[in-house]
């Protein structure tokens, strides 16, 4: 049975289309990622398929349940994370995971149990009877997504769950993710993070103005743009005249970059050389250079013209 | 369901007895009506009041008013801690938890009552043996019905306009406009037996859901009323009840949350 199944799915809200009829599936198991810029559709996507609000047109099933005819069925066996903090802001980190835990009927004992066991994981034991109003936004956002985990969920939807979170949590978030999808969840992840989507994500769905513009796995998504490496260079000098040239140059696969440039290649050692002489030649004064591998963000440059983050 | 109706009223009921005290706002101002405003009206409008088939002291007759306007503040704060759940982003996250909409309205309904019990009980034992009240276990089930009606009705009252009204100030603003002709233009501090009382004025006050809750109430209390009577309050209550509650499910499903 597929963990996500989604078919048309579109959701406008007045004349804004923020989901534009996406189509994809999500096999059991594993972590599938929504990478893509803020308001490219990945928390609506969410939205929809955690069922707080319904689809305009397009039907979807999570764990074969649809999520407008079965909404009770979906919600017992998801877990979520939210983009926006939402806890109880009076009550202790302790009465926040319990009363959850409540909600979705595991026993005083379980509840217990668990909430020992991840408030150690999740390095939180002294903060057990702190009110949620007197902790740092980095730990309150910890107890949010540690909530998510409480009732062993199948899948486990999370919106963007690291942004605002300090390395130690979001390193503990990467870990305790891995950890579910190793036993058998499926964790369905939305980030802008390149590094999060990379280090995570077994498929990862890009998304742009609400439309899915690729979708496969980190590597093959990366091969897609040709391979090789990323020369990045900081160039004082008219880059709008520099371009085209370096683009003609061999070994040279693609320019792209306003204030910076990122030049895709073959391979670094063959043709660095070759572009700072270019580049000199034409009076252009190179500041700094850099090499490294494509990532995710090359590809939606690529796919999309624009960066994620812009 | 009712694992999700259980949870939520365990939710509830946890952060409402969180902060304990709040729970006693409510006790502490009917307390404040009945023995400030009570004993001041009372040395202006005589002793005794015209109750049924009786006189009865004024601030006796007064009790189960403000007992009824406690229960009608209780059943108002559900508008606001929907509104601090829908700004705070919680309303969201609760929808992605095994809890329906109706669900989540059931529970507000619940605690509502319970929290108005609560203070309906600590009125009675903290003010009425001051007034020489004498308890009947007889009392029990009219008291009680009253407080579960009248908070059922008042909170299906103000379910629409928590469901409709999207600005928190706005919402504010209706409801406390609302709140204060229910409890004025009522049988709460006055008896509409008396001959002084405008027509008028009995005949909007007998569209108040809030005159049926303090006559049940107040029959639960003080009796001297025929029981063919409170029956038909009962029934006049439970109409009022259904047709908001029918009001609350439109809006309910209409709405965009």
């Amino acid at each position: 049975m597929l963990a996500i199944e989604c078919i048309s799915l579109m959701k406008k809200f007045g004349e804004l289309t923020a989901v534009d009829y996406i189509s994809f599936e999500v096999e059991r198991g594993g972590v599938f990622g929504f990478l893509g810029p803020n308001g490219a559709g990945k928390t609506t996507t969410i939205r929809m398929l955690t069922t707080v609000i319904p689809p305009t047109e397009g039907e979807a099933k999570v764990l074969g349940f649809d999520i407008v005819k079965q909404p009770g069925r979906v919600r017992e066996r998801i877990g979520v994370v939210l983009q926006k903090l939402a806890l109880d802001w009076f009550s202790s980190v302790y009465d926040n995971l319990d009363t959850y835990g409540k909600v979705y009927g595991l026993s005083k004992r379980e509840r217990k149990d668990r909430i020992d066991q991840l408030l150690g994981e999740f390095g939180l034991e002294d903060k057990r009877k702190e009110a949620i109003e007197h902790l740092s936004g980095g730990l309150q956002k910890r107890v949010q997504v540690v909530r998510a985990f409480m009732h062993h969920p199948e899948v486990l939807f999370l919106d963007e769950p690291t942004l605002g979170l300090d390395p130690q949590s979001r390193r503990k978030t990467w870990d305790f993710i891995q950890d579910s999808s190793g036993k058998g969840q499926t964790v369905i992840l939305s980030t802008n993070y390149m590094d999060e989507a990379e280090y995570l994500c077994d498929r990862v769905a890009i998304i742009d103005q609400g439309r899915i513009v690729a979708l496969d796995t980190v590597e093959v998504l990366k091969s897609g743009i040709g391979g090789g490496d990323i020369i990045e260079m900081d160039v004082e000098g008219d880059l709008s005249s520099l371009k085209p040239g370096i683009s003609e140059l061999s070994y040279v696969k693609g320019v792209s970059g306003d204030a910076n440039l990122s030049i895709q290649v073959e391979s670094a050692d063959r043709s660095l050389i070759e572009i700072s002489q270019y580049i000199i030649g034409k009076g252009g004064k190179i500041r700094t250079v850099s090499v490294r591998k494509p990532t995710l963000e090359d590809v939606f440059i690529k796919l999309t013209g624009r960066m994620i983050r812009e | 369901m009712m694992q999700g109706l259980s949870g939520m009223y365990y939710r509830e009921l946890h952060i409402t007895f969180k902060i304990w005290w709040v729970s006693l706002i409510p006790v502490i101002t009917s307390l404040f009506y009945l023995f400030l405003f009570g004993l001041g009206m009372r040395g202006m409008i005589g002793e005794e009041i015209c109750w049924g088939d009786a006189s009865v002291d004024y601030v006796l007759f007064l009790a189960p008013g403000v007992i009824a306007m406690g229960t009608i503040y209780v059943a108002q704060s559900i508008d606001w801690t929907f509104r601090n759940e829908r700004d705070w982003g919680m309303l969201e996250e609760i929808l992605s938890w095994p809890v329906s909409r109706s669900v989540y309205i059931l529970v507000k309904v619940l605690s509502t009552i319970t929290l108005s019990l609560f203070q309906a009980f600590l009125v009675l034992v903290i003010g009425l043996p001051i007034l020489e009240w004498e308890f009947f276990a007889a009392n029990i089930p009219l008291i009680l019905l009253s407080i579960t009606l009248g908070s059922i009705c008042f909170c299906f009252m103000f379910v629409p306009f928590m469901m409709m009204i999207k600005s928190s100030n706005l919402l504010i603003a209706i409801t406390t406009v609302i709140l204060l002709p229910l409890m004025l233009c009522s049988s709460a501090f006055y008896s509409l037996e008396a001959e002084t009382i405008p027509a008028w004025f009995k005949t909007v006050a007998y569209l108040n859901p809030m005159t049926y809750t303090v006559d049940i109430l107040r029959a639960g209390i003080i009796g001297q009323v025929a029981y063919q009577e409170i029956v038909w309050e009962i029934l006049v209550l439970l109409a009022f009840t259904v047709v908001l509650f029918g009001i609350s499910l439109v809006s309910l499903k209409r709405v965009r949350l």
